[in-house]
């Protein structure tokens, strides 16, 4: 250790610093076998091993992350972000490509995804893995995107959208009856794909365009077919479901 | 038939929305890869069972993970990906607090403490100052800042028939734009003038009889080199009626070697 290092995980971990003409400052390495994974298997941070001369293509991800959160605010915790990062580039790329349909609004986009990655590294706890909690980070800055440069998608197809049936009320029971109600007929009603569709297109308001490549639908018409024929299965359920809850008034058998 | 239409969507968007008992992203991480404490298995299958909104959220996010450049989507890919490493080689991740409007300390800020919180030895420093000489000069003899297309529009020509001319800012600026500029509409009263982030947040807005208007202080801290901002304008008539409005256009103050973050 240098004396008066005032780096806190040079002290903590206790390696010898020394200055090597061909490499720089560097730390002696602990032995391979004692080395920390930088997560365990319930993706809980561990204590990282700092060795600023690695070769970083031998990092893992997580040992990326547990890294630069702990070096985060030096220039050695900004290139460690930076390989972690440029490790999901064409991930991120692909989502926002997919999102906007703009190679250069996509750009800018992950651009600020990845800003605010940087700047919330600290927060990441591990609970995750990295991709998820960067998904979470890209869904948030690209649905932000979609909704301040889009009206509101056009009505598609013939078939009205149904009305759902006692959602007149203000009560908040009434509300949740209404909303169980949906998840009801939408289950009962449509394919997997349809349901999705639905759910980006009438509860995220996605133009279908957008739903049609985040989701990669290769069908022709993509999510407008889905549409077109999710609404159709939902008015005949709609009118199932009201059949029998009017046999259920009359006292009969469903 | 207008209003039913909107009557129900809205009452969808509703019924569609997360509740309280929606699986948070880590949870449907998790639950994805298989790493969710048993405890943790049988409710978060049930709720996933009956709930469209967990599961279309289940769905995006294995797109994500398994995200794959399609066929028509590799040239694209490629150059955004290829676009972050240039920026990110430029300007890094860190950018100042007044580009953002988030906790996180600047470059400059953070460079200024590491200096004077350690004690760097001569011979370290005489080596930092070496190489910094060397990369700019590098830099000054190679590297070329691409232009930034100012309307989005990847160079193609957009004609609108009824539209603000924007005249100032555009494109790639050696210096921070002072007012915003554009070309006066017949019959506007005023125009309303709108500062937005890339993802189109609104940083400020100013309303401006005239057809430019002066950034004010809170609005010019929000423009920093490297970083792309969009601005639009709506012409307005006297009822405060929008009578033609601008394409959103782009600019960002090129980065040069002095003014790196």
């Amino acid at each position: 250790m240098i004396a008066g290092c005032p780096d806190r995980l040079c002290q903590r971990i206790g390696n010898s610093p020394r200055w090597d003409w061909n490499r720089g400052l560097t730390l002696e390495q602990p032995p391979r076998e004692s080395r920390p994974t930088g997560f365990s298997r319930d993706h809980r941070l561990e204590r990282p091993y700092i060795c600023p001369e690695m070769d970083l293509d031998q990092l893992s991800v997580e040992e990326l992350v547990a890294q630069a959160r702990a070096l985060a605010g030096s220039q050695e915790g900004d290139r460690l972000a930076n390989e972690l990062f440029r490790r999901h580039y064409s991930q991120v790329a692909c989502w926002c490509l997919r999102s906007t349909g703009d190679r250069e609004l996509a750009a800018d986009l992950a651009q600020e995804i990845f800003v605010r990655a940087h700047q919330h590294l600290k927060s990441f706890q591990g609970q995750s893995k990295f991709s998820t909690w960067l998904y979470s980070i890209a869904r948030n800055q690209c649905m932000n995107a979609i909704k301040a440069r889009s009206i509101r998608p056009a009505e598609t197809g013939d078939e009205e959208l149904v009305e759902l049936p006692g959602d007149d009320g203000l009560l908040a029971a009434e509300r949740e009856s209404s909303g169980r109600l949906a998840h009801q007929l939408l289950d009962e009603a449509l394919d997997e794909t349809e349901k999705k569709v639905f759910t980006l297109h009438y509860g995220d308001e996605l133009t279908l365009a957008t739903i049609t490549r985040l989701l990669g639908l290769r069908n022709q018409s993509g999510a407008k077919a889905y549409i077109v024929s999710a609404k159709r299965k939902l008015n005949r359920c709609l009118q199932r479901w009201k059949a029998r809850q009017q046999t259920l008034m009359e006292g009969g058998e469903p | 038939m207008t209003s039913d239409r909107d009557k129900a969507r809205q009452q969808w968007k509703v019924a569609l929305a997360a509740t309280e008992d929606c699986l948070t992203v880590e949870e449907l991480g998790r639950h994805a890869d298989g790493s969710l404490p048993d405890a943790a298995k049988g409710r978060t299958s049930s709720h996933l069972a009956g709930c469209v909104r967990c599961q279309t959220e289940l769905a995006m996010l294995k797109q994500f993970e398994l995200a794959t450049p399609r066929s028509e989507e590799l040239t694209a890919v490629s150059w955004i990906a290829a676009e972050l490493k240039r920026r990110s080689d430029k300007i890094g991740y860190a950018v100042p607090e007044s580009a953002s409007s988030r906790s996180m300390p600047s470059r400059v800020s953070r460079l200024r403490k590491n200096f004077a919180s350690r004690p760097l030895s001569s011979a370290a420093l005489s080596l930092a100052v070496m190489l910094v000489a060397i990369a700019a000069g590098f830099y000054l003899t190679t590297a070329k800042e691409p232009v930034l297309v100012s309307d989005g529009s990847n160079g193609q020509t957009l004609l609108r028939s009824q539209g603000v001319v924007a005249l100032a800012p555009k494109g790639d600026l050696a210096e921070s734009p002072t007012e915003l500029r554009w070309q006066p509409v017949p019959g506007a009263d005023h125009y309303s003038v709108k500062l937005m982030e890339v993802d189109r947040v609104e940083l400020w807005q100013g309303l401006s009889k005239e057809p430019k208007v002066m950034l004010p202080p809170e609005a010019r801290e929000k423009i920093v080199p490297g970083k792309t901002l969009l601005w639009q304008v709506t012409a307005l008539d006297v009822n405060g009626q929008a009578v033609a409005t601008s394409q959103v256009e782009r600019f960002r103050i090129a980065i040069t070697p002095g003014t790196n973050h």
